[in-house]
């Protein structure tokens, strides 16, 4: 019961405070507890400064005996380094031991000169196992910065490094096709090209890939498991010959392919990517990604080397009815790291004739011009041509 | 001929809400309502849904030009097709129509772009690991060297895309 100055009670003043710490309560209880969720951290030898953070957005969940965070937001870095960034990883960690627990978020196609800002978004869901961590929930750590004459700086705990040189490799050839198509044929001509690509990109086949868990497809009981011999798709210039490959397969599930390499170039070879292919039952080519496996340190002239990852998939067609069957496989090679540091990727006329280019989902710089395209224009795309190509 | 007896009409009443009746209706519709509960309880609902609409975020501004570019690559999308006379003329009126139509549901939907993500890709392809619901609906996911799970995202508004990996342990 309050009084007011003349020493009566005042009943609506007294209804007033208690609504107030009322909702003053519930909206405390509205609040996660602890610590804030998100962290970030710079190795000091990386020339950025975090400006920002807003993870307003980012939910924990309790369910069953584990945490998920549904991490939402944003991180602006101001650049401080003299050389412009061209990509950017990032190492978000909840758990990085469990299935779930760990993400990399590769930001490609910056532009970012010295003083500048740039804001990277996040959009990632994690688990971790309760009870919640004492401190904050996700770890986010820079792993890598690429510059503009493709020297990098970072930990490089997740082979950021080699991962944004090769799409920024294929960032620059995708942007010399279609510069050079708006050279020659003026603006009609990249018209044509984005149209060409948009419908590419729409008409391309999906798959349906999930992990299929433990255990070969040749563990007793799996039923029918065959072996499949996969086509090898030979790019004349890349440094690697794909000379054999085969996988184990029961219906739509498919064991790691084994592929047999030999490096017919006179230098080193490091780590390399292989681009796997299915073909359905009606002998429809689907991408499924990068065939798993851990390359050897260095792969003398001359030498052979085969391929072999422990990973199960489960590989299903998208708008196919009923149970897939894996008819057919085949291989090639996307990029090869040499012993010098450079970096071989196909070019796009060798994908062209190769009857590739329909199969193989587009560069990530390349699905980003045309969707500026989409959104803002042909003039939008040659002015983002213009700026990002010497 | 009107009666002395008869409510107005909720035409009038409505207008009457707004200000909008001329001076000799305005002070015979008053008149009644001042008399009529239920005539006075029905101009009070119009003035309180004018008050409501008032309050409600301005209509967005339309990028027409923006508008007609995405309309054009999308029915360029489609490819080339043979048609009869007929069939291009229903073809110009469903083309028609689909403009129309984007213009209403875009007028009756303000979607803040701000931090809309969506899947890059415009087919559906679902992947997830198992036992893992991480990956988005839609995301058109691709395994990795080291066996891991990667798709990408676009975001509207700052045209960022960016690839994303799940690691399998």
């Amino acid at each position: 019961m309050t009084l007011d100055l003349q020493g009566r009670t005042s009943r609506p003043l007294h209804r007033l405070a208690g609504a107030v710490l009322a909702a003053a309560a519930a909206l405390a209880q509205a609040q996660p507890s602890g610590p804030a969720p998100v962290a970030v951290e710079i190795a000091e030898e990386i020339p950025l400064q975090v400006a920002a953070t807003d993870f307003a957005d980012t939910e924990l969940e309790s369910r069953g005996g584990a945490l998920v965070i549904d991490l939402a937001g944003s991180i602006t870095f101001r650049h401080d380094g003299l050389e412009a960034v061209r990509a950017l990883t990032l190492a978000v960690d909840a758990h990085a031991g469990k299935l779930g627990g760990r993400a990399a978020v590769g930001v490609p196609s910056l532009h970012a000169r010295q003083g500048e800002l740039f804001e990277v978004h996040l959009n990632v869901r994690l688990l971790r196992p309760l009870p919640r961590p004492p401190g904050p929930a996700v770890r986010i750590a820079v792993d890598g910065v690429l510059f503009d004459s493709l020297a990098a700086v970072g930990p490089d705990r997740l082979d950021s490094v080699r991962k944004m040189t090769v799409r920024e490799l294929e960032a620059r050839r995708d942007r010399r096709y279609f510069l050079s198509r708006l050279d020659t044929g003026g603006r009609a001509a990249l018209v044509e090209a984005m149209q060409a690509s948009l419908r590419r990109q729409a008409e391309r086949p999906r798959l349906e890939v999930q992990l299929a868990g433990g255990g070969p497809a040749t563990a007793p009981g799996r039923g029918d498991i065959r072996e499949l011999q996969l086509a090898l798709v030979q790019d004349p210039h890349a440094p690697l010959v794909l000379e054999r490959g085969t996988a184990l397969v029961n219906g739509a599930v498919s064991d790691s392919p084994r592929i047999v390499l030999r490096n017919r170039s006179p230098h080193l070879a490091g780590h390399f990517e292989i681009g796997w292919l299915v073909r359905d039952a009606r002998g429809v080519l689907y991408s499924a990604g990068t065939a798993p496996g851990d390359p050897p340190p260095a792969l003398q002239p001359g030498e052979r080397f085969e391929t072999r990852a422990e990973q199960r998939f489960s590989l299903r067609p998208v708008g196919l009815g009923g149970a897939a069957e894996l008819a057919g496989m085949a291989a090639f090679l996307r990029s090869v790291q040499l012993g010098d540091g450079s970096v071989w990727i196909p070019s796009r006329s060798a994908l062209d004739g190769l009857g590739l280019l329909d199969a193989v989902p587009v560069s990530a710089e390349e699905q980003r011009l045309t969707q500026l395209y989409r959104e803002r224009g042909p003039d939008a795309v040659s002015a983002e041509l213009r700026k990002l190509t010497p | 001929m009107r009666s002395r007896s008869a409510h107005p009409t909720q035409r009038e009443l409505a207008l009457l809400a707004g200000g909008d009746l001329g001076r000799f209706a305005r002070w015979r519709v008053t008149r009644h309502a001042a008399r009529c509960p239920m005539c006075r309880s029905a101009v009070a609902s119009y003035v309180q849904d004018r008050r409501e609409l008032g309050a409600l975020a301005p209509l967005p501004v339309v990028d027409f030009a923006a508008l007609g570019h995405q309309i054009r690559v999308a029915a360029a999308q489609a490819g080339p097709r043979r048609v009869s006379h007929g069939r291009r003329r229903w073809g110009i009126a469903g083309a028609a129509l689909a403009a129309a139509a984007a213009l209403v549901a875009l007028f009756l939907q303000v979607p803040d772009t701000r931090r809309e993500v969506f899947p890059a890709t415009p087919r559906m392809g679902l992947l997830q690991p198992a036992g893992f619901a991480g990956l988005p609906a839609g995301a058109d996911a691709q395994v990795t060297a080291d066996g891991h799970l990667s798709f990408r995202a676009f975001y509207r508004g700052s045209g960022q895309l960016t690839i994303t990996e799940y690691y399998v342990p």
